[in-house]
């Protein structure tokens, strides 16, 4: 098992390789500069000039792209442009926390939920519950975040006044409700979709059958028998669901006020901020790339054919 | 049921009756009937629903009456040197000028005492206000203006502010690079409160840009010893009302009242400042509705008419015009937009009121002339009248009855500032009135600036603009914006030029004055760009603040030192 692990995280450094690259060339092909933002003026070209001299933007491309990867690999990966006196390790250090706080209640919140949905309304199917959840499901999937975070800030903020409208106090504080509520939303209705068609399908199985006639009571088999099989699919959709959350949400962050990572991800882009571009999706690129990992590592947990799959 | 449902057939059943019913019938937790196989997680979706109610209750937006609470975007940075953003509305509360500039031209004193220049217009002498102190409680000196200065100019340091001071002798040779020794640029300390400036060519206009946040001073000491990291809040001092408590990155920014200021010590004494780093305008508009700000600089258009219609927030709406102007421009330089007629004609069938009433809903001035209405030179009298009728014999007599013949021609519009909607009113205006056909071509923000800066060489046919005054002084908009070709329209009338030149070199003020009207007079005739309106901020103030704004001229900003608490 562990030579595999090794293997795998092995076989992900080439893919980290060619994503930098792609991002790296499309970020400095974009027409733009990050200088002439906000003012008035047109940017005089002697300030440009300038700018782009302390920030060796005028080197050839192929010398940024070495210097850049180069710096990267011990730990540097720039300085911001759009923020001047922050490098992209602190933006890092000072933001992801956040985000990674709120991503991973999110996660939580929608496995819980979303398997506790799912599987009622399997249980229950063809009853009131089940088309109560499906109904459900299809809107929390449909319904855009940035649509729910605003009605959550509207209604629960500035009508009832039981959040703040803006802002981050902690995970322990009445701000972690919205974010966390609309990151959590759709994973939910997916998972409980997922699940509650997963646990249909293996609800006819013989083996079922069998535990019964040997004696296991009804919340056993569902948790043992049904549940473990019916993850699988969910797992994989999970990973997915994680590492997009995880890593920080640019509406829900920006419309709530929270202080996280995922805003910079398009504020970056429209800054043409080109460290932060870089440095934000080698981020998001480990992120998928372990969660796959984990989904792997879930698999061979779950499912004892496909370890000894690994074993041999 | 489903045939599967089988799993859950219940078959044991206890002897003894009591056992049964326990078993059968729900539990009880807190007066909500739940079954025993809920217990656990029921009690622990109670209790952090709980810790979370207890949470809530101490994070309540801390409202003492004493702390003035607004909202603004993440400043790109502190340092008065270095940006010409947004982030000088920050960059105001802490540090301070010599002076600024009224609206009607005179000087409210601050940093300096007073001003006087040579009679050749080439030297200038000011003499410092020995009461300003840093927020450390070191007096502030010419020596800290000399140095303030220099960087601004320093290639080194890239600051977009240079451009501010290149009349200065030996300027724009530092700036380039050409000469490395900063001693020789035209900013002197003459001794502990007097600073003398010599000029490279007479320029008046550099009495307004002295009163410009951008020549704002900074503490020479401070920055040799700290270098880029000087703006961090254990380090950093300033000279103006406030200093900077802490700034946790797109978190918020606590200000305090400097004891050591030299002016009128402001009478709120603490300002936190959220930072918001989505639409500003939406953030503040749902922030100030639910009593989390006191003050927001600005309401996002689609809301406008519900603001302006409800009571309470009409009246607590505050409309302040700004100084600039938003256009249409053409090529001049290509036809058919080389040819004056077709200029004025399309200039004639333009309905300002619609689009100000559309856009804006009617917070907008209509703009009857180019250059914005507090610049001397603006003359309203020049505008171009005309009726259809007029607009249709000038385009027939450019070539193109009916519009027949005329090229179908692109409208570049940015994503930002409602620009695709002007575009559309436009196109649709000189379509319906001339028959004249486009297509509006829309661009995001940073790649439209790129566009723009692209047409000095590029050809390009209509696109939608705006300038906003730097400074209040005609040359500002007669000699940047179209003797320089700062937006490249690209338009060259020889008497026009002459007259902008002229107007720049002369020092009496009222001869200025005069060649600048000149100079309008033609603009308004020859219409390289069509104006359309005057844009407005809007701001919001809870009832019990007053005072943010001070008469202070062309840029609108707060001033949170001059605002005071009425309970």
């Amino acid at each position: 098992m562990g030579r595999y692990i090794g293997r795998r995280i092995l076989a992900t450094l080439p893919t980290l390789l060619i994503v930098y690259t792609v991002v790296f060339f499309v970020a400095h092909s974009t027409p733009g500069s990050p200088w002439d933002i906000g003012t008035n003026r047109p940017l005089d070209p002697q300030v440009q000039a300038n700018l782009n001299a302390r920030y060796h933007l005028n080197d050839p491309l192929a010398k940024q792209y070495v210097s850049y990867l180069w710096n990267a690999l011990h730990g540097d990966f720039g300085p911001s442009y759009r923020e001047r006196s922050l490098t992209v390790d602190d933006l890092v250090r000072e933001f992801l926390p956040v985000s990674l706080q709120i991503g991973a209640c999110a996660v939580a919140v929608a496995v819980v939920f979303g398997l506790v949905l799912g599987g009622l309304a399997a249980l229950h199917h063809g009853s009131w519950l089940d088309s109560a959840v499906t109904l459900a499901t299809t809107v929390g999937i449909s319904l855009p975040t940035y649509a729910f975070v605003s009605i959550l800030i509207v209604v629960l903020g500035v009508r009832l006044r039981l959040v703040p409208t803006f802002g981050w106090n902690g995970l322990l504080s009445s701000t972690v409700i919205v974010p966390v509520a609309s990151l959590a939303l759709a994973p939910m209705a997916a998972f409980a979709r997922y699940f509650r068609s997963s646990m249909l399908e293996i609800a006819g199985m013989d083996y079922l059958r069998t535990a019964r006639a040997k004696g296991l009571g009804g919340f056993a088999i569902v948790s043992r028998h049904m549940a473990r099989n019916a993850l699988i699919p969910v797992l994989t959709i999970a990973a997915v669901y994680a590492a997009n959350i995880m890593v920080g949400s640019f509406f829900v962050e920006s419309i709530a006020g929270i202080p996280g990572f995922g805003r910079y991800f398009v504020l970056a882009v429209q800054a043409r901020d080109y460290p932060v571009i870089i440095g934000s999706t080698l981020i998001y690129a480990v992120f998928v790339v372990v969660m796959n990992l984990f989904v792997d590592i879930g698999y061979a947990v779950l499912d004892p054919r496909i370890r000894s799959e690994i074993r041999s | 049921m489903p045939s599967w449902r089988y799993i859950f057939l219940r078959e044991r059943f206890p002897a003894d009756h009591e056992s049964y019913v326990r078993n059968r019938y729900p539990i009880a937790l807190g007066g909500i009937a739940v079954k025993r196989i809920f217990r656990v997680p029921v009690a622990v979706v109670i209790s952090v629903c709980l810790l979370l109610f207890i949470g809530s209750t101490q994070d309540t937006a801390g409202q003492t009456a004493r702390t003035f609470r607004m909202m603004a975007g993440e400043p790109s940075s502190l340092d008065p040197n270095l940006v010409t953003d947004f982030s000088t509305y920050l960059i105001v509360q802490l540090f301070e000028p010599m002076y600024i500039l009224r609206t009607d031209g005179s000087l409210q004193m601050l940093g300096a005492r007073s001003v006087s220049t040579s009679a050749d217009g080439l030297t200038w002498t000011f003499r410092l206000n020995p009461a300003y102190k840093w927020s450390d409680g070191q007096p502030v000196t010419a020596a800290d203006y000399e140095f303030s200065w220099k960087r601004d100019l320093d290639p080194k340091v890239g600051g977009t502010v240079s451009v501010f001071l290149l009349d200065i002798k030996n300027a724009s040779e530092f700036n380039s690079g050409k000469i490395t020794d900063p001693s020789q640029v035209g900013v002197t300390a003459v001794d502990n409160y007097t600073l003398r400036v010599t000029l490279a060519h007479p320029a008046p206009q550099f009495r307004a840009v002295v009163g410009l946040p951008y020549l704002q001073p900074v503490p020479k000491l401070v920055v040799q010893k700290w270098g880029d990291k000087w703006t961090d809040p254990s380090h950093i001092v300033s000279n103006g009302p406030y200093k900077l408590t802490s700034w946790q990155h797109d978190k918020q920014i606590v200000l305090d009242a400097n004891p050591y200021y030299g002016g009128t010590k402001p009478s709120i004494k603490h300002a936190v400042i959220s930072i918001t780093s989505t639409d500003p305008c939406v953030a503040q508009l749902r922030a100030f509705e639910a009593n989390e700000i006191d003050f927001a600089t600005c309401v996002p258009p689609q809301e406008i008419s519900r603001v302006m219609k409800d009571p309470k927030l009409g009246a607590e709406l505050k409309r302040l015009p700004m100084s600039g102007t938003v256009w249409v421009q053409f090529d001049n330089s290509r036809a058919p937009w080389n040819d004056v007629r077709v200029r004025q004609a399309l200039a004639m069938v333009v309905d300002r009121k619609a689009i100000v009433d559309a856009i804006t809903q009617g917070t907008a001035t209509v703009a009857p002339v180019l250059v914005a209405k507090d610049i001397p030179g603006n003359n309203p009298v020049d505008a171009l009248h005309g009726s259809v009728a007029q607009a249709k014999q000038l385009l027939a007599a450019a070539g193109f009855p009916d519009g027949k013949g005329f090229p179908k021609f692109t409208i570049m519009a940015s994503a930002a500032r409602s620009q695709k909607q002007i575009a559309e009113l436009l196109q649709q205006m000189w379509s319906d009135k001339l028959g004249v056909s486009s297509q509006v071509s829309v661009l995001e923000e940073n790649a439209y600036r790129a566009w723009i800066k692209a047409r000095n060489t590029e050809p390009y046919e209509a696109v939608i603009e705006q300038w906003y005054s730097d400074y209040a002084d005609p040359q500002d908009w007669y000699d940047l914006v179209w003797a320089k070709d700062y937006r490249n329209i690209h338009y060259s009338d020889p008497a026009f030029t002459k007259l902008v030149d002229q107007g720049e070199a002369e020092l009496s003020a009222q001869k200025r004055v005069a060649l600048f009207r000149q100079a309008n007079a033609i603009l308004e005739k020859d219409q390289p760009c069509i104006a359309l309106y005057y844009p407005a901020d809007l701001w919001l103030f809870k009832p019990y603040v007053t005072g943010l704004h001070i008469d202070q001229g062309t840029l609108n900003l707060y001033y949170i030192a001059s605002a005071h608490f009425t309970k």
